[in-house]
């Protein structure tokens, strides 16, 4: 239910942030057990853009100041209030290199139940990619689904709204994380209009950062969680490159394996070539509307003739990071401090290159060649990465549980944990991992809360 | 303007720039990728050498109809960059070692998708050819273009 104020009440579960991660996890846990569960969001109901200036950062690299908030909206709902609904699975590649703590199976059963909360065709989770026919094994077709893009505020409400055992206090912006020891005991919160001096505190077993790629590292730092950890470090994006490419693909073996109910169709290299050759995942999404015939390999043949996006996860770089900036956001906290590049010029070369070879040799189609400087490269709207899940503390700030480490009682949920960022765009991800931490939270409560 | 309108703008200068500068006679190797540029001093050993001035117009005689034909289909105008700074008749034995012209003056497309898995690539006029199809379209140019010279 909403309610407005929280008194002396005591929760199992208090969940910081209502987007997509934090409401999967709510969801994912009152469905498996009576815990007691707070939900704060820093947004009301709708979007509301006094309350969105808290998202506001200052920023040094390759992205302005001003691009920050929009992917992190403060509202019930979260940023899938702006979200396109394109969805598409993590690859493999990052899990066989090691990157993750994790095996990929761990994640890969979750898919199934976070397809069915974004409300994607089935074959989201049974087709993720598929290899074509021919002895192209080392190109993968890939594509990206969508349903209707779920706004998580719109579809939720009512459930949250009638549930018993979920509270949820909208228009409070938690401002600090206090912690004994390894023990996190309470969060202040200060309501995000209105009186600043409004400050409560609330309290409970277990808490759950889910405040965005940006505010979960910020969070953690104005409570000065976890300093021996390399909390707001490694911050990533996802290099988009857009039109300064072309491709031809042989029509009749794209017609071969493309299908219907995907938003766009995308290529890849496979996840084993990309280890044996040292790269990193990236997606090249085409379209399907011009033919022309065309040569490929000795033949002609009727062609898709297609401009190329390129999508693509970069290299985690430590000096590419969020920190607490010396200036304050209108609750007097200090504003986050962004400093990143993509420093993606050569290493999009090389995947090019290696992308365009492959493909001739596929028989499946042809690239145009790359230029001598990519004009522009944008990113997604993804912030990944500045809470990295890892197997020690000093090198990551999150167990395989999504716990942080060191401490007794708080975890993360959300991009921020990924130690890679894949090509795939992020939020089906982020809810089959907020899936996976609800369960992992929920076995916590088995026996003392059972339905 | 995008990638794609870029091309053909640039796809036309480069055929204007075929057809009023001649020749592309070299390349620069960068890993296992070929991109072919402007003139340069030629290496002697480099199959794509300069054409003597009269072969060109002796093209059409020294390579069978049948073959001819055959690389009809493969004619693009865009190659005419690059045959007019390769030998004929180098080129020619060179596919013909290589099985991808047969015996019986056949293109073996088989041989042609065998030999991408291993050829490096070239970067030319702005797309990448395996080294096999680069010598394969430029010699179809050179029957087939020489062919409508001939014709005339």
């Amino acid at each position: 239910m909403f309610i407005n104020e929280v008194g002396e009440k005591e929760y199992d579960i208090a969940i910081v942030g209502a987007g997509p991660a934090g409401m999967s996890l709510a969801l994912r846990i009152s469905e498996q057990s009576n815990a007691k569960i707070l939900l704060v969001e820093s947004g009301v109901l709708e979007s509301n853009p006094e309350i969105n200036q808290l998202s506001e950062v200052d920023a040094t690299g390759d992205l302005p100041s001003s691009y920050y908030p929009v992917h992190a909206q403060r509202n019930f709902g979260g940023t899938s209030i702006i979200w396109n609904g394109y969805c598409t699975i993590l690859e493999e590649r990052a899990f066989l290199n090691g990157e993750w703590p994790i095996p990929y199976t761990d994640i890969i059963s979750f898919y199934k139940d976070a397809v069915e909360i974004l409300g994607l065709p089935e074959e989201a989770y049974l087709e993720p990619s598929q290899r074509f026919p021919t002895d192209a094994y080392n190109i993968i077709y890939k594509p990206y689904y969508t349903g209707s893009p779920v706004r998580f505020g719109e579809k939720y409400r009512t459930y949250f709204s009638e549930h018993p055992n979920i509270d949820v206090l909208l228009n409070h912006t938690c401002t600090e994380v206090h912690s004994n020891n390894k023990a996190i005991e309470t969060l202040s919160l200060q309501t995000s209009t209105g009186n600043p001096d409004s400050s409560i505190n609330i309290r409970a077993k277990y808490y759950v950062l889910a405040c965005g790629g940006i505010g979960n590292a910020r969070l953690m730092q104005l409570g000065n969680i976890a300093p021996q950890s390399p909390v707001g470090q490694y911050f990533m994006e996802h290099p988009h490159i857009y039109d300064e490419a072309v491709l031809e693909l042989d029509k009749a073996v794209i017609d071969s394996i493309i299908g219907s109910g995907r938003v766009f169709h995308a290529l890849q290299l496979s996840d084993e070539y990309c280890v044996q050759n040292n790269l990193l995942n990236f997606a090249v999404s085409f379209s399907t509307d011009d033919v022309e015939p065309r040569i490929f390999l000795g033949e002609k043949r009727d062609a898709y003739i297609s401009d190329a996006t390129i999508r693509s996860e970069m290299v985690p770089q430590a000096a590419n990071r969020i920190s607490l900036s010396e200036n304050v956001d209108p609750l007097q906290q200090a504003k986050g401090q962004i400093d990143f590049y993509f420093n993606y010029q050569a290493l999009a070369k090389k995947s090019w290159d290696a992308f365009a070879k492959e493909l001739l040799a596929s028989g499946i189609g042809r690239a145009t060649s790359p230029p001598d400087v990519y004009q522009e490269i944008s990113g997604g709207g993804h912030y990944v990465g500045s809470t990295r899940m890892g197997a020690s503390a000093d090198s990551s700030v999150v167990d395989g549980d999504c716990k942080v480490h060191e401490t007794d009682n708080l975890y993360v949920a959300g991009s921020s944990i990924f130690p890679a960022a894949s090509a795939a765009n992020p939020t089906l991800s982020i809810v089959a991992f907020a899936l996976r931490l609800a369960d992992h939270l929920s076995e916590r409560f088995r026996g003392e809360y059972s339905l | 303007m995008n990638r794609r309108s870029f091309l053909i703008y640039s796809g036309l200068s480069a055929i204007a720039i075929a057809l009023g500068i001649g020749r592309y006679a070299s390349h620069s190797q960068k890993e296992n990728i070929v991109t072919l540029q402007p003139p340069e001093p030629i290496e002697e050993d480099n199959l794509l050498r300069q054409a003597q001035p009269t072969e060109a117009l002796n093209v059409y005689k020294k390579i069978d109809p049948v073959l001819v034909n055959n690389l009809e289909r493969l004619f693009d105008i865009s190659f005419k960059g690059m045959a007019e700074g390769v030998e004929l008749l180098p080129l020619l034995t060179t596919l013909k070692d290589k099985n991808v012209i047969d015996a019986h003056d056949e293109i073996n497309i088989s041989r042609v998708k065998e030999l991408a898995l291993g050829d490096g690539m070239i970067q030319y006029n702005g797309w990448y050819y395996s080294q096999t199809e680069f010598e394969l379209y430029g010699l179809a140019y050179m029957a087939h273009g020489t062919e409508i010279e001939h014709k005339k």
